[in-house]
């Protein structure tokens, strides 16, 4: 499932508690993520779903909900 | 093999200390955004000193540690994105402030914050084939003076700033690497004789490039060395934003303490950031002979460059 491993990304990137990583979490104020995390967060989706997040799209994610849908809609 | 060992460095830093919160005063930032965003506290800045006269006296300190008979310097390279002048090269200059003697090649290179380590495989090289015994390998910087302060997400980042090495050849391990991949939009700064020539970066395409290389870089050099991580006493970084080694050194859990961090000092002094780090570190005892090092650097270019090294 999709979520799952951007819960596992998102956490091993950031460090951050597994069970604060639930679908509408705000990556800014719940997650504390700064423009940084979001980048390095992205680079490793990227690596992981071997998918290429674009710049705009990144800025867009307000919630990981956001970014489980991008993932769904762009993978093959 | 035949490998550079580092005789004695030195370094040398502009009388002025900036603090985060005194450049804040006119720029639109915080202390809070630039500590998390990037780990650097303060950055020093020129006034009245040059970044000939910084290169001048961090050789001179690391000459006077070497004690070395300076006509036996047959290689001079300063590595620098802001020299004091086009022409005369700060390192013929440093011939003659030094009072070395005249029998040498002088020059200085432009590999941005790579500059250093490209210089040891130049130093390296040249003393190959040189009648003399020694090679002065400078980087300096005044970047300063290609701050746009009116961009508050460029002019935060970088500090002025040198530090210098004695170098000669002898038995050790010397592995390197260099590359380089032509880029003039993610970070570039315009020649001699343009108007108002200005640092301009793209930060997130830098970020990517260099948490990508970074790892790259120290990959190859292990397996090149044919070592693992666990036999390296210290991985030096150029230091260009905290957040890009604590990003690699995630990498290498349990030993994240070997990446070496002096950044919230100086800030991003591109060519001298390395010496910096190593000049620091033998100050402090911490570099004793048969350690091995592994130094990365990368930036403008792009180019990107890895050592592994014994001292
Ligand atoms: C420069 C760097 C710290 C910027 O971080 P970033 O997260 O990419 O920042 P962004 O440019 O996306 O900007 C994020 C926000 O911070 C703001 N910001 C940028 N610089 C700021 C500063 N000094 N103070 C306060 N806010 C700042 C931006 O305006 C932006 O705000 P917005 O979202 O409201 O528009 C980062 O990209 C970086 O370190 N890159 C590598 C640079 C480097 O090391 N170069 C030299 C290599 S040798």
């Amino acid at each position: 499932m999709t979520f799952d491993k951007v819960k596992d990304v998102i956490v091993e990137t950031i460090n951050c508690a597994e069970e604060d990583v639930v679908m509408d979490a705000d990556l800014k104020e719940g997650l504390h993520m700064d423009s940084l995390d979001a980048m390095e967060v992205s680079m490793a989706l990227e690596e992981a779903f071997n998918l290429t997040i674009d710049e705009e799209s990144l800025m867009e994610f307000k919630t990981v909900k956001d970014i489980v849908d991008y993932i769904d809609a762009h993978m093959a | 093999m035949e490998s550079i060992k580092i005789i004695a460095t030195g370094r040398a830093l502009p009388k002025k200390i900036v603090s985060n919160d005194a450049l804040c005063e006119t720029v639109d930032s915080s202390d809070e955004w630039i500590r998390t965003r990037t780990g650097i506290l303060q950055r020093y800045c020129c006034e009245s000193e040059t970044c000939l006269d910084l290169a001048e006296a961090a050789a001179q300190k690391a000459l006077e540690k070497a004690g070395i008979d300076r006509n036996q310097i047959g290689v001079i390279v300063v590595a620098t994105t802001t020299p004091t002048y086009a022409f005369p090269s700060m390192a013929c200059m440093l011939q003659q402030r030094l009072g070395a003697g005249e029998e040498m090649l002088a020059f200085d290179i432009n590999a941005a914050c790579s500059g250093f380590l490209y210089g040891l495989e130049i130093c390296k090289s040249l003393l190959h084939s040189s009648k003399k015994k020694y090679a002065l390998l400078v980087g300096s910087e005044e970047l300063s003076r290609i701050l746009d302060y009116e961009d508050r997400s460029t002019c935060v980042l970088f500090g002025d700033g040198a530090a210098a090495a004695v170098l000669t050849l002898s038995e050790g391990i010397f592995y390197h690497r260099a590359w380089a991949r032509g880029n003039d939009e993610a970070l570039v700064c315009e020649g001699v004789g343009y108007p108002n020539p200005k640092l301009k970066m793209q930060g997130n395409a830098v970020f990517r490039f260099a948490v990508t290389v970074i790892q790259q870089a120290v990959e190859q050099i292990l397996q090149d060395a044919n070592l693992q991580m666990d036999d390296v006493d210290y991985v030096i970084c150029h230091q260009a934003n905290s957040r890009i080694i604590e990003h690699v050194r995630k990498k290498y859990p349990g030993q994240e303490e070997k990446f070496v961090m002096n950044i919230d000092r100086y800030a991003n002094t591109s060519a001298a950031s390395i010496p910096l780090v190593l000049d620091e570190l033998f100050e402090n005892g911490m570099l004793k002979e048969g350690m091995k090092v592994i130094c990365v650097g990368f930036g403008a270019g792009f180019t990107w460059s890895s050592t592994l090294f014994s001292i």
